[in-house]
């Protein structure tokens, strides 16, 4: 049988006035150079949520496309850029002004967004169409492409720049792209549906989160080979490290998963807001940040007692699937 | 593609034949795809209620995961392991259609419990939603009761172009009356006046 269009169903869904009349009223606020701003992709507002974190509040909300999900910031450029697989694009937002700016057309279904400093290119993986493209930001144009597995999820980078590392969620694999040549170099195969990846510097591995497996697997990135599976929450969906820990958000549990990377045992579980999703942590590592989609707030969970600290409104349907914090903006 | 694939209108068009295996087609196309269906965008609906009574005296009614007969459009309950988690529901609906709930979390101490459809058991023209899950909760507010039940969902057609029936507006709009029938129905229940 010949595989179904994947192309993308054209989204029906409005900006609701309630959403809107709540933008408008929010006082904008400035921020301060030393500030790190979080950068909340809100799917069914078609907005970016701005939190300052010194003061755990939200700046403001910015309209981007339609279905805004995946999100990746460069503190060195300055920008935040959002996908909108909704109109199948990508858009930038300056860091200093919180305004829109240019934006393209990527491919049919952009979901994962990374951006890549030193070359200054972003990598998109479009889940569609199978494939990565490496994209130049200014200005924006699709200048490499290349094909990996089903439905790539998530991409995460090396910590010296030399490899892209993709999960093909309907393969059940992960690949890693050699960004020189831009070709993929070694895969290796995950447990069911890897969504989101992530990468622990501490002992060079990669987690992968398994959806339909509840689980992760460690990867040894210098064999490129699964080390560990630990069992987790309910459709684990993405990863993030602080110290020791990995935190891993499980959308159906509403919680957390805490794992101690060095005994590679899941250490305890945090209750958070309703569908958690994009989970990231904050430059210096005090505190990380889960968006839950359903209750369209932001929970902070502080690393050290890994306790929820506070609890941000966002807008409706927050993700933040991706890099969101970039700190050294201001007006 | 705006026309729906009932069988009576793919008939007319194409004949029965022709309709009953693209009707075929359609279907393995459904049960094949649902599980790596990501186009769609998941959907969510909130609904809440006074009522008048204690908190306790409206989980009282709820609590039992096997007796869902307090939704007035349900006929018959029944469940094969009562309030512990994995529990699979058979509620049989007004008219004969049958739904199968499977419960995934249960918290008497908040008074909340939470389930969901599987998309192997379920019609989609009973409610036209894939991967539903949801959460019915009790809260005390002074000496009266808020009941909120939160659904999670994507539409009945997990491809492109779906019928109108099997659409994101059709899915929320489903969930919705289902959601206000359903706690006006608790609410009448329990305050006496059914």
């Amino acid at each position: 049988m010949q595989p179904v269009n994947k192309s993308l169903a054209s989204s029906t869904l409005s900006t609701r006035g309630f959403f809107i009349t709540l933008a408008l009223a929010l006082p904008i606020t400035s921020h301060l150079h030393a500030d790190t701003l979080a950068f909340i992709t809100n799917q069914q507002a078609n907005t970016v949520s701005v939190i300052n974190t010194t003061t755990g509040k939200l700046l403001r909300n910015i309209s981007v496309g339609k279905e805004p999900a995946g999100v990746t910031t460069s503190t060195k450029l300055k920008r935040a850029w959002i996908t909108t697989p909704g109109d199948s694009s990508i858009s930038e937002i300056n860091c200093n002004s919180l305004e829109t700016g240019k934006s393209i057309v990527a491919g049919e279904g952009p979901l994962a967004i990374i951006v890549d400093d030193q070359r200054e290119l972003l990598y998109v993986a479009d889940w569609y169409k199978d494939v990565v493209m490496a994209i130049t930001i200014d200005p924006l144009e699709i200048v490499n492409t290349v094909n990996v597995g089903r439905s790539p999820s998530g991409l995460a980078l090396s910590p010296d720049n030399t490899f892209l590392y993709v999960s093909n969620r309907d393969d059940n694999s992960l690949s890693e792209i050699t960004l020189n040549t831009f070709t993929v170099t070694r895969s290796t195969a995950t447990q069911n549906r890897p969504f989101g990846i992530a990468i622990d510097k501490l002992h060079n591995r990669l987690y992968s989160a398994n959806v339909m497996s509840n689980s992760v697997n460690v990867i040894d990135l210098e064999k490129m080979q699964s080390i560990a599976v630990i069992a987790v929450g309910d459709r684990p969906y993405d990863i993030s490290f602080a110290g020791q820990y990995a935190f891993v958000s499980n959308q159906y549990d509403n919680t957390v998963s805490v794992i101690d990377t060095e005994a590679l045992k899941v250490h305890s579980e945090i209750e958070v807001g309703d569908y958690p999703e994009g989970i990231n942590t904050l430059p210096d590592q005090s505190q990380v940040y889960v968006a839950n989609w359903f209750d369209n707030t932001v929970s902070v969970i502080a690393a050290d007692t890994l306790e929820v600290v506070n609890t941000i409104d966002t807008d409706d349907g927050s993700r933040a699937y991706g890099d969101i914090f970039i700190t050294g903006c201001g007006t | 593609m705006t026309a729906t694939y009932s069988p009576r209108r793919l008939g007319r068009i194409f004949g029965n034949n022709v309709a009953i295996t693209l009707l075929t087609v359609l279907s393995m196309l459904l049960v094949n795809t649902v599980a790596f269906a990501h186009g769609p965008t998941r959907q969510k609906v909130t609904e809440t209620i006074e009522i008048n009574a204690s908190a306790e005296a409206v989980w009282e009614v709820i609590q039992n995961f096997a007796d869902a007969t307090w939704l007035p459009m349900v006929e018959a309950s029944t469940a094969d392991n009562d309030n512990e988690k994995g529990s699979t529901r058979t509620l049989t609906l007004t008219g004969g259609a049958q739904v199968i709930e499977s419960l995934k979390g249960y918290q008497p101490e908040k008074m909340t419990y939470k389930y969901r459809i599987p998309n192997a058991t379920h019609d989609v023209s009973v409610l036209p939603v894939n991967n539903y899950s949801a959460t019915l909760s009790v809260k005390a507010n002074g000496d009266k009761a808020i009941v909120t039940w939160k659904g999670a969902f994507y539409r009945g057609y997990p491809n492109n172009d779906p019928p109108p029936e099997l659409n994101d507006e059709a899915a929320v709009e489903a969930v919705t009356n289902l959601y206000k029938a359903g706690l006006e129905g608790l609410k009448q229940l329990v305050e006496g006046k059914s």
